[in-house]
């Protein structure tokens, strides 16, 4: 009943934003690293389904990993957000997510999050502020809730910086029997409890930055923090990462580096590695990390005539999930970009010769001015881009 | 059989002219409540049976309802819409392509004098004013002062520029905008920057 409530809850926030925008993708990925000074052949198979939307995202997938290291273990997650903007430039945005790994000699275990997200959203910067609560199955003990995280970010021509705080819970490999109370009076929610012997849950504060840059068919990520704790020394921890497009739907990905060890839950990774894989998908990414509203925006714009009065008109939008223009040749009507790989969208239109007014939409934020292209008033307070088509 | 190939040849001039008529005709509006799309309609009306182009005040109706404007805003902006046609048409002449005059509606509405209109034709009385209306629409519309850029499109006009030049200024005058130089200054700059690359501009546009 704990975890059916939530997961209704879940298909609910999602089932309710628009139909249309929602592509079906999926996303498999085969990967072998090498583990600290002991070379580990490993492999780990996670196929993912997404549903990713201007308004929402969910992401379902599970795991499986095996090394000559470690035991065989499964794992499989659930994650959706959705945003919703009462106010404009401050959306809201609601978190859910659960995890659960077991194994043959693995004890079952699971954690369940829900997060709010309260947004500040200009077109390129923004902020935000969270309150969580998390629960834990088939783990005993319980960490302070609520937890809390703020962030920043901004971004520049598909290059997009952000700096966050963040409390979440982890599982940290300790040989700890005996687990001290939670520290209440130090303002840092750090509850624990021995799972097994081996893993204890602990609150864990997080301090992050990240780099995430995305051209055309390359993508490269840089995260890096550190880990506070009251149960082990400060883990400063850093990521590198490329993906690259080597068709529609086949990206090649490398990571080198340890994630912060909130993923510890269905996957350890205390020790630098190395992973190579791919992608199985044009879906840029199955994670819920960068903020929805952070996630995209139209750099690049071009109209191009194909012959007589068609037009292509062509859109560079790094991350983008959805890409729409509207004007005076769509009646005002939106009208849906095809994706053509990378970062590029682009549809096929009629202009006859004049002045077209076209506006962008990238996400489902905004209508805006197609990036470099001439402007004009559009008789209700805002401006549209022009495009003179001779 | 002249007059079954008269028929004919009438049907196939005019059959563009039928299908846009009904492309954009009274059922574009259906969009609309029942009150504004009357009272959008009958703006349009008038405007057609005076000449003045009629599309581009259905096309702002459907613009606004796009934006979920309410139903008397649609009609205030497509009232605005049609007086700035009006008046472009009148100030850049009656011979001139709706395309221009819409054009110069938009840059009326941005804040661009009549007179800045009438004097580019005068300019270019046979050529396209297509480009020059939206580089002086774009220009206003980034806050540069309304004498300065009018001003400055009538000078590079003047001197000879041709349309690829003016967007290649706009584009310029954009992105020093954004690196956060005054919309004056970076005009003024960029015109002289054209100014210098213009062959015999210095003896067409500099004497004066």
């Amino acid at each position: 009943m704990k975890t059916v409530v939530p997961l209704l809850a879940l298909a609910l926030l999602v089932g309710s934003a628009p139909a249309k925008a929602f592509p079906l993708q999926t996303t498999a990925g085969v990967a072998a690293w090498y583990d600290g000074d002991v070379p580990v052949s490993s492999f780990r198979l996670a196929p993912t389904l997404a549903l990713d939307g201007t308004h929402a995202v969910l992401v379902g997938g599970a795991m499986l990993a095996g090394s000559d290291m470690q035991t065989p273990y499964r794992g499989a997650r659930l994650a959706g957000a959705w945003i919703f903007a009462p106010i404009e430039r401050l959306p809201l945005e609601l978190r859910v997510s659960t995890a659960h790994r077991d194994g043959p000699h693995d004890p079952s275990r699971g954690l369940l999050r829900a997060e709010g997200r309260l947004n500040f959203a200009a077109p390129n910067l923004g902020g935000w502020m969270a309150l969580a609560t998390e629960r834990a199955i088939g783990i005993d003990g319980h960490v302070i809730n609520p937890m809390m995280g703020f962030g920043a970010w901004t971004r520049h021509h598909g290059l997009t910086l952000s700096v966050d705080l963040e409390q979440r819970s982890g599982l940290l490999p300790h040989a700890m029997s005996a687990v001290p109370d939670t520290d209440r009076t130090s303002g840092v929610a750090d509850g624990s409890q021995s799972d097994g012997g081996h893993l204890l849950r602990v609150a864990l504060t997080t301090t992050r930055a990240s780099l995430h840059w995305q051209a055309a068919r390359l993508e490269v990520e840089s995260v890096g923090g550190i880990t506070l704790s009251l149960l082990r020394e400060p883990r400063r921890w850093a990521q590198a990462s490329a993906a690259y497009q080597v068709a529609p739907d086949i990206a090649m990905f490398t990571t080198f580096g340890s994630r912060d060890p909130e993923l510890y839950l269905i996957e350890p990774a205390d020790t630098p590695r190395a992973t190579l894989g791919l992608k199985l998908s044009n879906w840029r990414s199955a994670s819920l990390d960068a903020p929805l509203v952070a996630r995209a925006g139209a750099v690049r714009w071009q109209a191009r005539r194909l012959e007589g009065q068609s037009w292509t008109l062509e859109v560079r939008a790094p991350g983008a999930r959805l890409v729409e223009v509207t004007g005076d040749f769509t009646q005002w009507e939106p009208l849906r970009l095809d994706h053509s790989g990378g970062d590029r969208w682009q549809t096929t239109v009629m202009l006859e010769p004049g002045v077209h007014q076209v506006n962008l939409r990238v996400d489902g934020g905004a209508w805006m001015p197609p990036p470099g292209a001439p402007t004009t008033a559009d008789g209700y307070g805002g401006t549209t881009g022009v495009v003179v088509a001779e | 059989m002249r007059l079954c190939a008269l028929v004919v040849g009438l049907m196939v001039v005019a059959a563009p002219l039928v299908v846009r008529a009904e492309t954009m005709g009274r059922h574009t509006l259906d969009r609309l409540d029942p009150a504004t799309a009357e009272a959008v309609w009958n703006i349009a009306e008038t405007a057609r049976a005076q000449g003045v182009p009629f599309e581009p005040l259905l096309l702002t109706a459907l613009e606004g309802a796009s934006k979920h404007a309410p139903g008397e805003r649609i009609v205030a902006a497509v009232r605005e819409r049609y007086a700035a046609l009006a008046a472009a048409r009148e100030a850049l002449g009656a011979e001139s392509t709706p395309s221009e005059i819409a054009a110069g509606a938009g840059a009326l509405m941005s804040g661009v004098p009549t007179d800045t209109l009438a004097r580019l034709r005068q300019q270019r009385p046979k050529g396209s004013l297509l480009v020059p209306l939206v580089v002086l629409a774009d220009l206003v519309t980034r806050r540069v002062p309304v004498e300065t850029a009018s001003s400055a499109v009538l000078h590079a006009s003047r001197i000879g520029a041709k349309d690829a030049d003016l967007l290649r200024l706009r584009a310029r005058v954009e992105s020093d905008i954004k690196k956060g130089v005054s919309p004056a200054a970076a005009t003024l700059s960029r015109l002289q920057g054209l100014g210098a690359s213009l062959p015999g501009a210095m003896t067409t546009g500099g004497s004066r």
